[in-house]
């Protein structure tokens, strides 16, 4: 059998047992590959992404405080659904100054609405005027397509580094440095009197403070870029996730009107947002390198040292697993209980996503939907289309499936309240 | 009655990660399928707080545990 090879030349990972197989034995017998993305290593070099075996053990361990159910249900409920009313705040503005239904691009939209919920994960302090958050948005999405660099096929790549390093430099200053320097201080006054000093909020710089054996392991810079990683995961997969939910439903709905009506049901935009990430993988292929001869379920031999491309693109529409329409958009597709509806968007095995649940919700709990399905609800009871005179804009200019601009309109802003205002 | 812990794994949200097995060994192991399994249903009220740690840390919510005061 003749290997498919993949961009590097890299051998491809297609079959479905194969690829579920790599995935949970990332670890065990296979192990990350960090140093094929040299861009990207720049920003996230010994984040919880890159890790292996123990030391991704213990990192997973110390940053699961940020991540507990009760503090996803705060990230949700008190900041979100804020920043959220913020957003909705600023389009009736602009509608009742132009008299109409503005076309506003919807990337932009979703990512402005996560800004607070990044701020409150890695504990950013001073996200607290119009302008902080426009300026901390601007960052994000420098950094954002910072970590994306490595895949860009237009030639920019050194272009984008210097302009996204520009903006990280600006982040530490403004943002990252006094938080940090805060919450060493809140952690040490902690320790020094814990009855007089409660401990602080278990954000992220929070964790890291209160673990220096562990960060002390990595240079001086970990924290930085472990934030950097959080930042760009807070805000990336629910915003393209949702942008392409958007694109993919307005189709759906021309063929099904009968499921307007459902643009009100969570469970219903949870399932169209699973099948947007299923159809546009979050990466191209997860590379993965063997750590000993390993024989993987469909019997095909890899060699010790040899890197893999998994390629969850493939497997998210493998029709033996998701039907022969695997390849078509279908928010009401029947699947098995054990197969996850977002395909390997998340990744899966031990480096599945630390915030899964914080994207998708908590099925045990009725307070906790998820930022996707949160986002969506919030659209939809705005009445959002797609604007009929500017169609999406792809990203040419890179492998991963991204959308650059999602120009909608809403046709129920008018009358809409917020409580911030 | 003194108050226990149950302990739950859904096979089918499980990926499989063998957190619960690093933190609790005694409590949980990972199946040859890929799985974790439960050694226990009911554990003491005093492995709660190990418990809670592998709940919150499993990425899929396959863990699920509940106080049963007795």
């Amino acid at each position: 059998m003749t290997a498919r090879r993949g961009a590097l030349g890299m051998r491809l990972i297609t079959e479905p047992e194969d690829v579920e197989f790599v995935l949970r034995q990332t670890d065990y017998l296979f192990g990350k590959t960090p140093e094929l993305l040299q861009y990207q290593g720049m920003l996230l070099a010994g984040s919880v992404l890159n890790l292996d075996g123990e030391d991704h053990f213990q990192r997973r361990r110390i940053e699961a405080r940020v991540f507990t159910s009760d503090r996803l249900a705060y990230y949700e409920n008190e900041v979100l659904e804020p920043y959220l009313d913020a957003a909705v705040a600023d389009l009736a503005r602009e509608a009742e100054r132009t008299g109409g239904t503005p076309s506003v691009d919807l990337v932009a939209v979703v990512r402005r609405a996560l800004v607070g919920v990044v701020a409150a994960v890695i504990g950013l302090d001073g996200v607290d005027s119009p302008e902080a958050v426009a300026q901390l948005d601007a960052i994000l999405e420098a950094l954002n397509q910072g970590v994306k660099v490595d895949f860009r096929t237009d030639g920019t790549k050194e272009a984008k580094m210097e302009e996204v390093l520009a903006r990280r430099a600006e982040f530490v200053d403004r943002f990252f440095g006094p938080s940090l320097a805060r919450r060493q201080a809140l952690v040490k006054a902690h320790i020094a009197d814990p009855e007089g000093n409660p401990p602080p909020a278990p954000d992220l710089l929070t964790v890291l403070a209160s673990n220096p054996d562990h960060v002390q392991r990595w240079d001086e810079g970990l924290p930085l870029r472990e934030a950097t990683l959080f930042a760009q995961a807070s805000i990336g997969t629910t915003t393209r996730g949702v942008c392409h939910t958007v694109v993919e439903l307005e189709r759906w709905l021309e063929q099904h009107p009968e499921d307007r009506a459902r643009l009100t049901d969570p469970e219903f935009l949870g399932r169209a947002f699973a099948e947007s990430l299923r159809l546009h993988a979050i990466d191209p292929a997860l590379q993965r390198k063997a750590w000993q001869d390993v024989t993987l379920p469909s019997g095909e031999q890899i060699p010790k040292d040899e890197i893999l491309g998994v390629d969850i693109g493939a497997s998210g529409r493998d029709t033996s697993l998701f039907g022969a329409d695997a390849n078509l958009f279908n928010p009401h597709r029947q699947r098995p209980e054990s197969l996850d509806a977002h395909g390997h968007s998340f990744g899966g095995g031990s480096h599945k996503c630390t915030g899964f649940n914080f994207v998708v919700g908590d099925r045990y709990r009725a307070d906790r939907q998820g930022t996707a399905k949160t986002i969506l609800l919030r659209l939809y009871s705005l009445g959002i289309r797609l604007d009929p005179e500017r169609p999406p804009v792809r990203d040419h200019g890179t492998v991963k499936d991204d959308l650059r601009a999602v120009p909608v309109i809403f046709s129920a802003l008018r009358g809409a309240r917020s409580v911030v205002g | 009655m003194r108050a226990r812990v149950r302990i739950q794994v859904d096979a089918a949200r499980c990926e499989g990660t063998g957190f619960c097995a690093r933190v609790a060994p005694h409590l949980f192991v990972v199946a040859p399928a890929g799985t974790s399994q439960v050694l226990v249903e009911y554990a003491p009220e005093t492995e709660l707080e190990v418990l809670q740690e592998a709940e919150e840390l499993c990425p899929t919510r396959a863990i699920r545990i509940e106080l049963d005061q007795g």
